[in-house]
């Protein structure tokens, strides 16, 4: 991803969340930005995890 | 007075009238007046309230009511479980200190119907995340093998008042770590049960289906004695199981005769930056199981890396979901590394959140699978011992191997427990990692038992330099 992308997707994504942050916690961000990012894209390259239920458990009874 | 190192040990004292738990508690609250303002472990002492219990306890005693090892022994809770005589702080400004007022989690309910002798608040992360700031008005953690190191997080405090010898026991929270973090690095017993197996009510949240509230202490039967007392189903908390509690502690005899250890040499032996004498103290460790009559076997963990990511996806979306308000209208009034890895769950979506529990049921199964023929594994706690504070970022933790996430995500039983230390001139406390099976934690308790029998790493304590923080 290039870099410009990934300072636009931080700003865009602060910007509609509310926060208002200064230049500095915002470079944090865009530096964080690529390791997040691959790691979160790392687990659809998991083959066996494909057609998996998520582990999460819904209990209809109160 | 000589204070009695192990829990084990001070119920002994008690009972054979070598000591009351008045003199016990006094003796520790003194300690702590004295190394407190230089190892920031507490954010609250509870002195008066400690006083009364300990008298409560020791006319128990004179009573002849005994309710078992905890009663009138003095420990400790890391300030984001809810205690009735005390505030809540969760080591921060921004939680509401009428949530936490007046009432006690089930756990601390549990401890005082045990007869235990609650000290005080320790200091965390704050939120059980991130790194201590030290331009917050919170004590700054120091370990007390070297000042200059960290003590680990975000159970900080508990770990460096066990190692310093503030308190005989307490309770830290895990949800990737951090349990067994501070007691890796503060060189301390800690064990993170099977989840499921202790009631979460009274808690601060960090990531809903990760937490846990964990026993620490020096030893594996004082962490066995705790886990006793706070186990078991509390309709409170419907991730409680209502399975029954094992007496942890009466089936420890010391023997690994026949046990099978698996050891994931891939990953969690050869990860980038782990230190070489850690990985060689663990690989000693399990040969000395070995010597004591353990099978060990060596096996693969598949996805072990994506593992962690995995648990870390979850944890900062469900992290993110309680702290979204108030990180946007009040950022800057958490500390500076709470808020920089708190604001990680918004550059997450709701697809990767989903994909990570998929990922999550695969993993589970995988290790399940790796497990059927073994009865415990055994890791590296730690990529290494506790670095100087100085050298420590959140970017660095996001990028570095870890061992300890995997057993949220999945929800084994993982205990730490110290098996060496480093060389040098001032020598830093070495882990090792024992998973279990689902609810087997009495078979964690076993392996760990057994090693501490055969070795006295576990009762070596730190002499803290007072001056240096005067």
């Amino acid at each position: 991803m290039a870099e410009i992308d990934v300072e636009r997707k931080v700003r865009d994504l602060l910007a509609e969340a509310g926060f208002t942050l200064t230049e500095e916690q915002i470079a944090i961000f865009v530096e964080a930005y690529p390791a997040l990012r691959e790691g979160a894209d790392s687990l659809f390259a998991v083959k066996e995890a494909r057609y998996e239920e998520p582990a999460v458990i819904y209990p209809a009874k109160v | 007075m000589d204070i009695p190192l192990t829990i084990k040990d001070a119920a002994a004292a008690l009972r054979a009238k070598e000591l009351t738990s008045v003199e016990l508690t006094t003796a520790l609250l003194d300690r702590i007046k004295t190394l407190n303002p230089t190892l920031g472990a507490f954010i609250t002492v509870t002195e008066e309230t400690a006083l009364a219990e300990a008298a409560a306890a020791d006319a128990k005693f004179a009573a002849g009511e005994d309710l078992g090892p905890l009663q009138g022994i003095p420990y400790a809770a890391k300030d984001i479980i809810v205690t009735k005589d005390a505030p809540t702080t969760a080591n921060g400004v921004i939680l509401d200190p009428a949530w936490g007022e007046g009432w006690d989690a089930t756990v601390i309910e549990r401890l005082r119907a045990a007869g235990a002798v609650l000290m005080g608040k320790l200091v965390l992360n704050e939120f059980a995340i991130g790194m201590p700031d030290p331009a917050k008005k919170f004590p700054m953690p120091q370990n007390p093998w070297d000042l200059e190191r960290s003590g680990s997080g975000s159970s900080s405090g508990t770990g460096i008042a066990i190692a310093g010898g503030l308190i005989l026991g307490g309770l830290g929270t895990d949800t990737g770590g951090s349990t067994r973090g501070p007691s890796s690095w503060n060189g301390v017993s800690g064990i993170k049960q099977t989840f499921g197996r202790v009631p979460k009510y009274g808690c601060v949240p960090l990531g809903y289906s990760l937490d846990h509230i964990n026993p620490m202490a020096r030893s594996a039967w004082d962490c066995a004695a705790m886990l006793n007392i706070i186990a078991g189903y509390d309709p409170k908390d419907p991730t409680t199981v209502d399975v029954p509690v094992p007496d942890y502690t009466s089936t420890l005899n010391g023997s690994v005769e026949g046990l099978r250890i698996g050891v994931p040499m891939e990953y969690f032996f050869d990860a980038p930056g782990l230190d070489p004498e850690t990985k060689a103290a663990v690989l000693a460790g399990i040969d000395a199981l070995k010597g004591a009559g353990a099978i060990v076997t060596e096996v693969t963990i598949p996805h072990a890396r994506e593992a962690k990511d995995a648990n870390q996806v979850i944890m900062y979306s469900e992290s993110f979901a309680y702290h979204k308000l108030d990180l946007a209208a009040r950022f800057d009034d958490y500390g500076k590394y709470t808020s920089e890895v708190l604001t990680r769950g918004l550059f997450l979506t709701a697809g990767d959140l989903v994909q990570a529990h998929r990922f999550r049921s695969y993993f589970k199964k995988a290790v399940a699978k790796v497990m059927e023929d073994l009865d415990v594994l055994i890791m590296p706690t730690s990529i290494g011992p506790a670095p100087k504070r100085a050298d420590m970022s959140p970017s660095q933790q996001l990028r570095s191997a870890g061992f300890t996430p995997h057993w949220n995500l999945t929800g084994l039983p993982a205990m730490a427990i110290p098996c060496g230390f480093s060389t040098g001139e001032k020598p830093l406390p070495l882990s090792m990692q024992i998973v279990g099976k689902p609810f087997a934690e009495q078979t964690v308790f076993q392996v760990a038992d057994g090693y501490q029998r055969l070795t006295d790493w576990h009762l070596r304590v730190p002499k803290v330099e007072v001056a240096a923080a005067v």
